[in-house]
């Protein structure tokens, strides 16, 4: 019950700061100047065919009048607010053809799909390196361990991604340079996904997995008569996870926000990352509107999920 | 006997199992090339990818483009649909005959009804952010009219005057209106399709088409693919199946092509050239060829204010660059000097005097401006976005060549190109400069100047023109929220003010010597016209809100006349004598105004405003058995396109 509270809390709080989040970016938007119609306007028009005046104010009250930007901005805010609530965005000025919710539609579990089996791949692999670092600290086994998670932290994923394409697909021919859809397209951008955060996550257990095992408890174990296999896998491993967990949401939200959107790029994944990198240089208001919108919603939920599991691994922890 | 028979149908079966079924199934022709980032749609009409996509490929307009190695860009305009065409001797009618062989994708027959419905649909209501500029709609009679929903579709000037002629009227003459028909925007659509499916005709599984290629699978940002269009009557390559990949702006696609996963692989950068150069089998696929249509070069800042108004000022700039070195080093010998808007080869080109790297006269010329060695000269900035190496190269000349430090500041992207680069004009600029490359859009007489026409709208005039023509524009935008018209006096003084405008523009049109820059200037409406209609409309009016509308419309009508009137005056010489032969060029079919083009350019290009220093390489490599492939050279260029012509060997 008070964690059906929590989450209904937390529910409400998301909502309002959707609300102030989507008021600031509008305010913004507009507050830059420059806009999408004179962008295309003037690289495209004066070349030959020099338009008049009026000519130009019609085309820009039908552009206004299609896109709602003859209302005044309250306006045009709860408007995007209303239709927001019902997933309805509209078409972006930059595709008249289709409306962003088809886009994102289209997109979103592609990106989703990209992050989460990253993720996957990054714990399945980072949780084991960090527990065989930890356990043979300061051999060579922690050094090698260390040393792959910080190159894997501190080399981009977009030239990780470079990389692996020069090797698997140019070199031994393996696999596909790009594309998403067939197991072997996925292959590389996943890895190039998982990279950074399998060296953040592997340096968190190290780390969190050492401070576990000095702890008391850890000793009263061994002192118990329990054997290594069994203290670590039975005591130690339980609660070394719990900042692991914390890690966990903040970098699916990043890779959803960010590291996704190269990733997408130089392995031509249809994903919602470029849909919304190029809206702000063109000015393409629905569109930017509705990726912070969007992003921000993922991360606010990948929190909030984050808070749950946290308080469901240890019970000390009070949902308030 | 009977063993013997089934002995032979066994072993006939290995045979062709053995031979990949050779003889029965043949091979597909399948050619995969990289594409914009993305292909929204495949509407024709609004200024993105796929109207390059829609010019011959999927769609087929009257006209359309055709190689011609001689030709600017590689390319000329040939009659596809059209069979045959007259125009009036005014220029504003035009009469086209269609062939009868033609069909669509479904295999119904392509008539004049297609092209007149679609030209209305395309005008009308139901799309009403449709960029006129980019359609040959601009100049039809009533167009702008209908957009603006002022009258209906059915009065535009397009009329199918049987099942395969059509007639266009025009409001303005358009001797190279045929050139305008091979645009995308030009395209015809389906009309039973687009009537049935509404705004989702376009997509795959409702796609009717006339072009040689319709597309049968679309993921956007990552995939096309057309295949045949088995109704298609007319000339066409061997190539069964065109995969479309698209890739991001800055991905390197030299891996995709060794991969064997693309069939042609774009350069990017100079890193990459230097990659593909030394690797024995990809230099054996290499090619290269310049982007004429598409000069790089600098502007002088559109700020207001006069530092740079002096042309020896100007000229000691454009003077002082060593273009070649430029091109040789900094660009990697992935472009080619030039310092004119045309290449050397091309008709236009070849009689323009290209800006020479002259550094000791340079150095003369900033003397002579008043700024010897640079003394006295204000701080000067050259405006980026980005990265722009290019422009170091250049401000490190000036301070090498002149003594000049320039200092160079980034500006956020959009803000840079809508403000900075293509606008009116921009107070807040430093005097100095910004970046620009300025292409061609399309095969006609006015895309030939490259933009450089905006030296005529936005710069050659003394400053306190420039400056006033500023105030009144600013004035008429003010206009739209100012309130006032209530009373009949609040129009006295309007129509004081019409009466001296009119006076004005009579003696403007007695004195000026162009015929079509009087035509253009006497344009019905003309500009008393205009505001006695919304003077009608607000003796009718009924309501304050609608008296005080148009009271500002005939303020803004007379405001934009006062503005012209300030520029016409005030304007220099070369403007005006650049202007006027623009209009005679205006005035000719394309063929006669590519032979007039260098005049209006040559003054243009002598007032340093707009400096062309080079012309960049497409390079790319492709496979050995590709042939017949177009490179698209105008704006958004490079990329392929018009596939019709393209064979796998």
């Amino acid at each position: 019950m008070a964690l059906l509270k929590y989450i209904g809390k937390r529910l409400v709080t998301i909502a309002f700061s959707i609300v102030v989040l989507t008021v600031i970016t509008y305010c913004l938007m507009y507050a830059a100047p420059g806009n999408f119609f004179d962008i295309q306007r003037y690289q495209t028009a004066a070349g030959g065919t020099n338009l008049s005046k009026e000519q130009v104010e019609v085309l820009r009250r039908g552009f206004e009048k299609k896109y709602g930007l003859d209302q005044p901005l309250w306006k045009q805010i709860l408007v995007y607010l209303g239709d927001a609530v019902r997933f309805k965005f509209g078409p972006s000025f930059s595709n008249p053809g289709m409306t962003i919710e088809e886009q994102i539609r289209q997109k979103f579990p592609v990106t989703l799909t990209l992050g989460l089996l990253g993720m996957a791949l990054a714990i399945l692999v980072g949780i084991p390196l960090g527990i065989l670092a930890a356990l043979r600290r300061n051999t060579w086994l922690d050094y090698t361990a260390t040393f792959l998670a910080m190159i894997g932290q501190v080399i981009p994923a977009y030239v990780i991604a470079v990389l692996l394409i020069i090797l698997f697909a140019v070199t031994l021919g393996w696999l596909p340079t790009s594309g998403w859809g067939s197991l072997r397209q996925m292959i590389l951008p996943v890895v190039a996904v998982a990279l950074g955060p399998m060296a953040v996550i592997a340096r968190f257990m190290r780390v969190s997995l050492l401070d576990t095992l000095n702890q008391d408890y850890i000793r009263t174990a061994y002192a118990k008569g329990g054997t290594e296999r069994a203290v670590i896998l039975t005591h130690a491993l339980r609660n070394s996870l719990i900042p692991i967990v914390t890690v966990i949401g903040p970098t699916l939200a990043g890779i959803l926000a960010g590291s996704a959107v190269w990733i997408e790029q130089v392995f031509r994944v249809p994903g919602i990352g470029q849909l919304f990198v190029t809206a702000a240089g063109f000015r393409d208001y629905p569109l930017l509107v509705t990726s912070t919108f969007i992003l921000a919603l993922s991360v606010m939920v990948m929190n909030l999920l984050v808070d749950i599991a946290y308080a469901l691994l240890d019970p000390r922890i009070k949902l308030e | 006997m009977r063993a013997v028979r089934i002995w032979s149908v066994v072993v006939l079966s290995c045979l062709l199992v053995v031979s990949g079924g050779a003889g029965v199934v043949a091979k597909e022709n399948v050619v995969q090339l990289p594409f914009f980032d993305n292909i929204p749609s495949f509407i024709p009409y609004y200024w993105q990818s796929q109207h390059i996509l829609a010019q011959g490929t999927i769609f087929e307009g009257l006209f359309g483009y055709a190689p011609d190695p001689k030709g600017l860009g590689g390319v000329k305009v040939v009659p596809v649909i059209a069979e045959r065409w007259t125009s009036s001797e005014d220029g504003k009618t035009w009469t086209i005959t269609l062939r009868k062989d033609k069909k669509w994708s479904n295999g119904d027959p392509v008539t004049a009804h297609d092209f007149e419905w679609t030209y209305k649909y395309v005008a009308g209501p139901e799309l009403p952010d449709v960029p006129m500029w980019a359609s040959p709609l601009q100049f039809v009679k009533n167009a702008w009219a209908v957009k603006a929903g002022a009258v209906s579709p059915d009065e535009l000037g397009v009329k199918a005057l049987d099942d395969y002629t059509l007639q266009f009227t025009l409001w303005t003459p358009r001797y190279d209106f045929n050139s305008w028909l091979a645009v995308g925007g030009a395209m015809p659509l389906h009309r039973k399709t687009v009537e049935k499916y509404g705004s989702d005709w376009w997509r795959p599984e409702h796609f009717v088409g006339n072009g040689p290629y319709v597309p049968i699978s679309w993921v956007e940002r990552k995939e096309t693919v057309l295949v045949k269009n088995n109704n298609y009557v007319g000339e066409r390559g061997n190539v069964d199946r065109i995969v479309l990949k698209n890739f991001a702006a800055g991905v390197s696609l030299i891996q995709a092509y060794q991969a064997g996963e693309l069939d042609l692989a774009w350069i990017g950068n100079v890193a990459e050239f230097k990659f593909v150069k030394s690797n024995p089998e990809l230099a054996k696929a290499f090619h290269e060829t310049v982007m004429d249509l598409f000069w790089q070069g600098y502007q002088i800042s559109r700020g207001v204010n006069d530092v740079m108004d002096n042309k020896k000022l100007r000229e000691a700039f454009a003077l002082a660059i060593d273009r070649e070195t430029l091109a040789r080093t900094v660009l990697g010998g992935r472009a080619v000097a030039s310092g004119k808007y045309w290449t050397d080869d091309d008709p236009i080109g070849e009689q323009l005097k290209a800006i020479p790297f002259d550094p000791a006269r340079a150095k003369e010329l900033l003397a002579e401006a008043g700024y010897p060695g640079g003394k006295g000269l204000p701080t000067l900035k050259f405006y980026i976005t980005g990265n722009m190496p290019e422009v170091e190269f250049v401000v490190d000349q000036w301070k090498k060549n002149l003594g000049v430090n320039v200092l160079v500041e980034n500006i956020e992207s959009g803000l840079y190109w809508n403000q900075y680069v293509w606008a009116n004009w921009t107070p807040e600029a430093a005097p100095g400069f910004t970046r620009i490359g300025a292409p061609m859009n399309s095969f006609e007489a006015g895309a030939l100047l490259k933009n450089a026409c905006h030296t005529l709208w936005f710069y050659d005039y003394p400053t306190a023109v420039r400056k006033n023509s500023q105030e009144i524009w600013q004035l008429r935008e003010d206009y739209l929220t100012m309130k006032g018209g209530l009373t009949a006096a609040d129009w006295e003084p309007l129509f004081a003010k019409k009466a001296q405008l009119v006076a004005a523009k009579e003696e403007i049109v007695a004195r000026e010597p162009s015929k079509h820059w009087i035509a253009e200037m006497m344009q019905k409406p003309t500009f008393d016209e205009q505001f006695d209609e919304v003077y009608e409309k607000w003796k009718k009016a009924t309501t304050d809100k609608d008296k005080i509308e148009y009271w500002r419309q005939a303020n803004r009508i007379l405001l934009g006349e006062e503005q012209f009137q300030v520029e016409y005056t005030g304007m220099n010489e070369t403007n005006r004598q650049a202007r006027r032969l623009r209009y005679e060029m205006l005035n000719l079919p394309f063929e006669k105004a590519v032979e007039m083009a260098p005049r209006v350019l040559q003054i243009i290009q002598d007032q340093y405003y707009m400096v062309p220093l080079y012309m960049d390489k497409a390079q790319y490599v492709l496979r050995p058995n590709i042939e017949g492939l177009m490179i698209y050279k105008f704006s958004w260029g490079p990329a392929v396109f018009n596939f019709k012509y393209m064979n796998v060997k």
